[in-house]
C-alpha cells in the first residue's frame, strides 16, 4: 500500500494551464500579422523570422548549457522572443543583425538576470532598441515593392499632414515598416484572441492607447484642423504602437501584476509614447516608452499592494485598539516606511550627485581633447572638399552683412570660418565655408561647402547632423553628392530647381540647400 | 447576486457520487477515537484500559476553553490508550475501543426532547456535552460559536455551499435530511431571537435548494440564499460577504459581523443532540475519486478506519496515486488508510493522477494568482517573501490574511507551490506577531 501514497500539501489539483501553452497562444496570436508580413515583403522576411526564432532558441540552450542550468527551450518563451524580434526587423535587413539582436535579448537581457520571468526589460524590445542604436542605418531603411521610402509615421513627422489613403493603407498593412508592425487590423485580431484566451488582460493596451490618444489630441497640434481625425488614426495605427501595446507592453515579466499597477503603467507609457512621438525627433517612441515603463514596473508593484479582503484601514485600527494597547506597537513598527522612503530618497539623490560629478569631471578632462579632435576633423573636411589645396587662409570680413545684401532668404544661418584655399605655389584655387543651418528637423546641421574660383561647388561635407534616422539622416548619402559641380542659386525640384530632395525629409533637404546657397553667395561675394 | 472577487472553477467531479443516497455503515471490530478532533486543546481521556463503553458515552472530556468532548460510537471495551496516526500525519493520544456489536446505549440516548423550555446555558451545555464541532473541516467547537452575545447576532448562516470539488455529503444531506437542517436552524434561532436564518447553497445544487425551499414554506425567519458556484464560496469570509455584504478579516470573528456560520452537518448534529438526544458519533462521508470502484456517500460511525469505508465502496479499481482526506483543494493527503474517521472527515478521495506532483518552473508573473486570490493578496509577491523568510514584509503585504484556499496554486501555469509556501510563512508570522504582543 505504501507505493500508492503521494504526500503533499493542498491543493491537490491544478488547472491545465502551462507556461508553454501561454507562450504558444501569444505565438498563435502573432501569426496572422507575421504571415501577412511574409506575404507582403517576400520570402526573405520569412527567412528573417525563422532565423530569429532558431537563433533565440539556440542562444538560450547555449547559455543554459554553459551555465549548468536546466535547458528550458521547450517552454517556447525563447521562440516567442525570437519571433517578436524578427517581426520588429525591416524586411531587407542583413541576417547577421537580427542574430546579434537575438543574442543580446536572450543572453544579456533574459538569461543573465535569471531567465524566464526575471528579465528587467522586454527582451525583444531591448534588442530592438539596441539594434536601433547600433545599426541605425540598416534598422531604419524600409522598402516596399522595391521602392525605398519613409514609413507613414515618419512622413507624418516630416510633413505634418495626414491623409485618408495613408490611414487606409495603415489599417490594411499596405505600407512600409517592419515585418510585423504593418497591419494594424491583424495585430488587433491577435490581441482579441489573447484577451479571449485570458492570456492578457485588456487593461494595459486600453489604458496605454487611451492615454496616447488623449495626449496626441491635446498636444498633437491638429485639434480643430481638417485632418485631425486622419492625424489621430495615423498616430494610432502607425509605427509600432499596436504591436507594442498588445504584445510588448503586456509582457508578464516586465509589467505590473496588479490591476491598479497595470493602469498606472499603461497611463505612464501612453504619456511617454505620446511625448516621444509628438515632441521627439524619432518616430520610434513606442519602444523607448515601453522599456522605460519596464524599468519602473518594480516600483509600481511596490506601491500598489492591493487592499486585502475585509481589511479596512479605519476598522482595522478600531479592532486593534479594542483588543490590547500593546498590539499597537508592532502595527506601528510595520507602518514605518517613511524612514525607509527617506533613506531610499537620500540614496538616490547622492547617487545622482556622485554620477553628475563624475560626468562633469570626465567632461573637463576630455574637453580639450574633444575640441582638438573636432578641429582636426574640420580641417580634414576642408582638404577633402577642396582638391588641390594645400593651405587655407582665414578670411576676416563681416559675412553677416554680405549675406544680408542677398535677395534670397537662407533661413536661420550661422556662418563659421571662411577660408581661402591655396595650392602649393600660393595661387588661390577656391574657398571653403563652415556654415550651420538652424532649420534642421532635429536641430543644427553643420556643414562645410567648398567652391572653386568660379563659385562652382567642389564638395560639401556634413560635420554635424541630428535628423530623423532613415530620413533626414540620409542627407549625406542622398543629397550631398548632388551639389558637386553646380553653381549659382540652387533649389529643390519641387520648387523648380535641380536638387532632388531626400525622400520623406523635405525640411532637412531645404535646410541643407539653404546652407549651401548661403555659402556660395558668400564665396562669390566676399572679395568684392 | 453578490459574489466575491477572485476564486476558481475547478472540475467538480460531483457527478461521481451525487446521485448515490447515503447508506448507513456499521462499525467494524476496532474503533479509534483520537483525542484531538477539533481546534484547540485535546480532550482528556476519562477511561482506563479494560473499561466498558456504551454508545454515546463520553470517553474524552474537553480540557480547555476551546476544546470538545469525544464520544464513543459503539459499545464495547477500551482496548488501549495509545498514540495513533490521524489524517494530518501526526500521532495523537487515542482511545481504542473493541466493538462488542451490542450497541448498548447510555441512558436517555435517542429520547425526544423539546428545546422550547430549555434555557440558554443548558442549551450550550447540551451542545458541548454532545461534542459537536464544525463538521465542514475546520472543526471549531460549536458551543463556543453559539456562546456569542445574542444581542449582536442578526444572521445564522448555514453553510451548504459545498464548494470543494468531489464532495457530495452536504448535497445528500440537503436532499435526505432537510428536516434536520431546518430543525437545527430553528433550534439555534430560538436562542438567537434577533437573528434570521439563512441557508446558503451554490447554484449548481438547485434541486437541493428547491427541496429546502419547499420545506421552509412560510417560515418567516428562515430563508434560502442561492450563491454563485465558485470555489471558495464556502469559505467563511466569502460566505458572509455573499450573504450579508459584510467583510471580515483575519483579526475578526464572524460574530463581529453579526453572523454565526455553521456547516450543514453541524446544524444536523445540533438538531439531533438537542431534539433527539443523539450526540456527535456519526457523520456523512463521501468516498469518491476516479480510483474508487463505487463512489458513494456513507453515514459512518466516527472511529471507523478509512480502509473500512474504502472497502465498503468496493475498494480501488485502479491503483491510486494520491489519497486525500477532505476535498482536493484544502484536504490533507494521507500516507496510510489505517487512520480513523474523525468529526472533520468530509471525504475520502482517491485519485489516479497526482496533479500536484508537476514540476514547478520560474514564475512568469502572469498575475493569475492575483486575479484568483479571494483575499485580494498578491500571492506571487508574498510567496517570494515567504521563501525568503522576510516575515515583517510578509505581514506588511497582508500575508497573514491568507485563508489557505489554494486558488493561487491551482491556477499557477508554472505550477509553483504558492499556497504551500504562504501557509508555512503565515504560521510563522502569526507566531511572530504573538511573541511581540
Amino acid at each position: 500500500m505504501s507505493d500508492l501514497m503521494n504526500i503533499s500539501a493542498s491543493p491537490h489539483i491544478r488547472d491545465n494551464s502551462s507556461v508553454r501553452r501561454i507562450m504558444l497562444d501569444v505565438i498563435i496570436a502573432l501569426m496572422p500579422a507575421a504571415i501577412y508580413g511574409v506575404y507582403r515583403f517576400g520570402w526573405y522576411s520569412l527567412l528573417i523570422l525563422v532565423t530569429c526564432i532558431i537563433a533565440s532558441m539556440f542562444f538560450e540552450a547555449l547559455f543554459q548549457k554553459f551555465s549548468g542550468k536546466e535547458i528550458t527551450v521547450s517552454d517556447c518563451s525563447a521562440a516567442l522572443t525570437g519571433l517578436l524580434i524578427g517581426m520588429n526587423m525591416p524586411p531587407h535587413i542583413p541576417l547577421y543583425i537580427p542574430i546579434i539582436g537575438c543574442a543580446f535579448a536572450i543572453i544579456m537581457v533574459k538569461q543573465i538576470f535569471g531567465g524566464l520571468g526575471h528579465n528587467f526589460m522586454n527582451p525583444a524590445l531591448a534588442a530592438r532598441c539596441f539594434l536601433l542604436i547600433s545599426f541605425a542605418q540598416h534598422m531604419t531603411s524600409f522598402s516596399l515593392d522595391g521602392v525605398s521610402g519613409a514609413t507613414p509615421l515618419a512622413m507624418l513627422q516630416e510633413t505634418g499632414t495626414a491623409s485618408r489613403e495613408t490611414v487606409i493603407n495603415l489599417i490594411t498593412g499596405n505600407v512600409s515598416g517592419t515585418i510585423g508592425e504593418t497591419s494594424a487590423i491583424l495585430l488587433i485580431l491577435g490581441g482579441i484572441y489573447l484577451v479571449i484566451r485570458k492570456v492578457i488582460s485588456p487593461v494595459i493596451p486600453l489604458t496605454y492607447l487611451g492615454t496616447f490618444i488623449v495626449f496626441t489630441v491635446i498636444f498633437g497640434g491638429h485639434l480643430g484642423q481638417s485632418d485631425f481625425l486622419m492625424y489621430e488614426l495615423t498616430q494610432l495605427f502607425g509605427g509600432g504602437l499596436m504591436i507594442g501595446s498588445i504584445f510588448m507592453a503586456t509582457d508578464y515579466a516586465t509589467s505590473p501584476i496588479t490591476k491598479k499597477g497595470r493602469i498606472i503603467y499603461g497611463v505612464f507609457i501612453g504619456l511617454l509614447a505620446g511625448m516621444f512621438r509628438v515632441f521627439g525627433a524619432s518616430a520610434k517612441g513606442v519602444s523607448y516608452a515601453i522599456i522605460t515603463g519596464n524599468m519602473i514596473t518594480p516600483l509600481i508593484d511596490k506601491y500598489t499592494c492591493p487592499k486585502a479582503f475585509g481589511v479596512v484601514r479605519g476598522k482595522q485600527k478600531k479592532s486593534d485598539s479594542e483588543t490590547e494597547p500593546a498590539q499597537k506597537q508592532p502595527t506601528e513598527k510595520f507602518r514605518a516606511p517613511v524612514s525607509v522612503k527617506a533613506k531610499t530618497l537620500c540614496a538616490m539623490i547622492s547617487i545622482t550627485i556622485i554620477a553628475g560629478a563624475a560626468l562633469g569631471y570626465i567632461y573637463l578632462q576630455t574637453k580639450d581633447t574633444i575640441s582638438q579632435r573636432q578641429k582636426e576633423e574640420t580641417y580634414a573636411a576642408y582638404f577633402e572638399i577642396c582638391e588641390g589645396a594645400t593651405e587655407f587662409d582665414i578670411i576676416d570680413a563681416d559675412f553677416k552683412s554680405i549675406l544680408s545684401s542677398s535677395d534670397s532668404d537662407y533661413g536661420n544661418i550661422e556662418i563659421g570660418d571662411v577660408l581661402e584655399a591655396k595650392d602649393k605655389s600660393g595661387n588661390t584655387v577656391g574657398a571653403v565655408v563652415d556654415i550651420t543651418s538652424k532649420d534642421g528637423y532635429g536641430g543644427d546641421i553643420r556643414l562645410v561647402v567648398g567652391a572653386d574660383t568660379n563659385s562652382t561647388v567642389t564638395g560639401v561635407k556634413i560635420l554635424n547632423i541630428n535628423e530623423t534616422a532613415g530620413l533626414g539622416m540620409n542627407a549625406e548619402r542622398d543629397i550631398v553628392p548632388q551639389y558637386k559641380g553646380k553653381s549659382g542659386h540652387l533649389d529643390l525640384t519641387k520648387n523648380g530647381g535641380e536638387i532632388q530632395a531626400i525622400s520623406g525629409a523635405t525640411i532637412t533637404s531645404k535646410a541643407v540647400t539653404n546652407a549651401v546657397n548661403a555659402a556660395l553667395y558668400i564665396i562669390s561675394n566676399y572679395n568684392k | 447576486m453578490r459574489f466575491f472577487k477572485g476564486g476558481v472553477h475547478p472540475y467538480d467531479g460531483k457527478e461521481l457520487s451525487k446521485n448515490k443516497p447515503v447508506s448507513k455503515l456499521d462499525a467494524g471490530e476496532e474503533l479509534v477515537f483520537p483525542m484531538q478532533q477539533h481546534i484547540g486543546a485535546p480532550a482528556a481521556p476519562c477511561l482506563k484500559k479494560g473499561d466498558s463503553v456504551l454508545v454515546g458515552q463520553i470517553i474524552g472530556t474537553a480540557s480547555g476553553f476551546v476544546s470538545a468532548n469525544i464520544l464513543s460510537s459503539v459499545s464495547g471495551t477500551v482496548k488501549a490508550l495509545e498514540p495513533r496516526a490521524i489524517d494530518n500525519g501526526t500521532k495523537v493520544m487515542s482511545v481504542v475501543v473493541t466493538n462488542d456489536f451490542e450497541y448498548r446505549t447510555v441512558e436517555g440516548f435517542g429520547k425526544d426532547k423539546s428545546y422550547e423550555d430549555m434555557d440558554r446555558d443548558s442549551f450550550l451545555e447540551a451542545v458541548k456535552n454532545a461534542g459537536i464541532v464544525g463538521m465542514g473541516g475546520a472543526n471549531f467547537p460549536a458551543h463556543i460559536k453559539l456562546a456569542a452575545d445574542p444581542e449582536k447576532i442578526d444572521r445564522i448562516i448555514v453553510n451548504a455551499s459545498e464548494c470543494e470539488p468531489y464532495l457530495t455529503s452536504d448535497y445528500r444531506a440537503m436532499l435526505e435530511r432537510a428536516e434536520e437542517i431546518i430543525g437545527g436552524l430553528s433550534v439555534i434561532l430560538h436562542f438567537f431571537p434577533k437573528a434570521s436564518g439563512v441557508i446558503a447553497v451554490e447554484d449548481n445544487k438547485s434541486d437541493a435548494a428547491e427541496h429546502i425551499q419547499s420545506l421552509i414554506g412560510g417560515q418567516k425567519n428562515i430563508s434560502l440564499k442561492v450563491l454563485q458556484t465558485k470555489y471558495p464560496q464556502g469559505a467563511e469570509r466569502m460566505l458572509i460577504y455573499a450573504v450579508t455584504g459584510r467583510q471580515i478579516n483575519s483579526k475578526m470573528l464572524p460574530a463581529d459581523a453579526g453572523c454565526i456560520v455553521h456547516n450543514i452537518d453541524t446544524v444536523c448534529s445540533i438538531y439531533r443532540a438537542i431534539c433527539k438526544s443523539i450526540p456527535s458519533i456519526r457523520r456523512i462521508i463521501t468516498v469518491t475519486g476516479d480510483a474508487i470502484t463505487n463512489p458513494q456517500n456513507f453515514d459512518a460511525p466516527l472511529g471507523m478506519s478509512f480502509r473500512e469505508v474504502v472497502d465498503a465502496a468496493g475498494g480501488f479499481k485502479t491503483n491510486p496515486q494520491k489519497i486525500i482526506s477532505g476535498g482536493p483543494m484544502m484536504g490533507k493527503s494521507i500516507s496510510s488508510l489505517d487512520i480513523p474517521i474523525t468529526k472533520g472527515t468530509t471525504s475520502v478521495l482517491a485519485l489516479t493522477k497526482d496533479q500536484a506532483s508537476a514540476k514547478s518552473s520560474n514564475c512568469i508573473r502572469c498575475g493569475r494568482c492575483v486575479k484568483a486570490c479571494p483575499e485580494h493578496l498578491v500571492p506571487q509577491k508574498i510567496s517570494v517573501l515567504a521563501a525568503e523568510r522576510q516575515y515583517d514584509e510578509f505581514i506588511k503585504w497582508n500575508g497573514t490574511e491568507c485563508v489557505g484556499c489554494g486558488c493561487c496554486s491551482y491556477v499557477c501555469p508554472a505550477k509553483r507551490p504558492l499556497s504551500q509556501e504562504i501557509s508555512t510563512a503565515r504560521a510563522k508570522s502569526i507566531q511572530l506577531l504573538k511573541s511581540r504582543k
